[in-house]
């Protein structure tokens, strides 16, 4: 097997030989069962050993090495928010009809991407895959916004622009969810 | 089913070239800027997609609608950005997009030896047979 890395400050990702399903991009999420963090394997150890070192000693072969698409953390999702909302004000602005709301579907090859607003603002986005229609995506969206409203908003402790902590909530977005994908599994 | 407008950006985001058919808002900013502000909007929304996919290398962008007017975005291997905007109800037109490419934009802009590709395009052969090619679609109304 022949995969060069490179490291990043925060891990090992792939970044030439494309082979046995692993693709550039992906870093290395485990080492045989366990799991890597950052460029170090958590092994029981204090502050873990670095796979490079362990990679380079001859003795620890064969190993099993399991990549995939690098988590997303915290602040990338803020990121990403942000790149959102600014896009989503663009797309209103570059309308060639007046009175345009802003991206409400996208359509990205592999996946399907869509966004509801509600009233006063707050967006409610979820990601599919291309076979979800817009109709269905979109009455999963304002079940959505239902839910939100009912047990995050009239939630006495609850406190707006903050995460939703509410089991009530975490439980009836799960069954919405398993509604939509149902009628999905039998076609 | 209509179609509004379209935008032709250049590898490093110059426009290159844009016509309207019948668009019916006209913004209220220039046209420097109204490119400019396309190319910061398709910029983001690639990277976006990039980033969203679950595996590398497979969320490429593709169009989007809103509540007036779907965008289509084709882009070629050497960075020349097609953007269409049409009604909603048009079918995904990326294979149009890729025509308009070959048979047009190739042969009437990229052979004139004359045309660096960064500079605006001033091609009346190509205004017409766009106008024509977009005219012949079944999705331009008048």
């Amino acid at each position: 097997m022949r995969y060069n890395f490179s490291i990043l400050i925060s891990s090992l990702k792939v970044v030439y030989g494309e082979q046995d399903g692993i693709k550039t991009g992906q870093v290395l999420l485990n080492y045989n069962e366990h799991e890597v963090s950052g460029t170090s394997v958590r092994d029981g150890s204090q502050t873990g050993t670095p796979v490079l070192t362990l990679l380079a000693d001859k003795a620890n072969y064969p190993v099993n090495l399991r990549f995939g698409v690098p988590k997303i953390t915290s602040n990338e999702k803020i990121i990403m928010a942000s790149t959102f909302h600014t896009v989503f004000a663009f797309s209103c602005q570059l309308s060639p009809q007046p009175g345009s709301s802003g991206i409400k579907a996208m359509d990205c090859g592999s996946y399907k991407f869509f966004c509801f607003q509600s009233p006063t603002g707050t967006k409610f986005i979820c990601q599919t895959d291309t076979k979800v229609t817009d109709e269905r995506a979109e009455a999963f969206l304002e079940k959505c916004y239902e839910i939100y409203s009912d047990y995050a908003l009239k939630n006495p402790f609850y406190s707006l622009e903050m995460p939703i902590r509410a089991d009530l909530f975490d439980i009836h977005l799960k069954s919405s969810i398993e509604l939509v994908d149902r009628p999905l599994m039998r076609s | 089913m209509v179609v509004y407008n379209l935008y032709i950006l250049g590898k490093n985001g110059q426009s290159l070239f844009y016509r309207e058919w019948l668009r019916e808002q006209s913004s209220n900013l220039s046209r420097d800027e109204e490119d400019k502000l396309m190319v910061g909007l398709l910029f983001s929304l690639s990277n976006f997609a990039k980033k969203m996919s679950s595996s590398p290398g497979t969320g490429v962008f593709k169009s989007f609608n809103t509540s007036k007017y779907k965008l289509h975005y084709w882009e070629s291997p050497t960075g020349i950005k097609l953007v269409l905007n049409t009604s909603t109800d048009v079918e995904p037109c990326h294979d149009h997009l890729s025509t308009l490419y070959h048979h047009i934009f190739i042969q009437t802009v990229v052979k004139n030896p004359l045309v660096p590709l960064t500079e605006p395009i001033n091609s009346s052969l190509f205004v017409t047979k766009l106008d024509a090619f977009i005219k012949q679609q079944t999705f331009f109304q008048d």
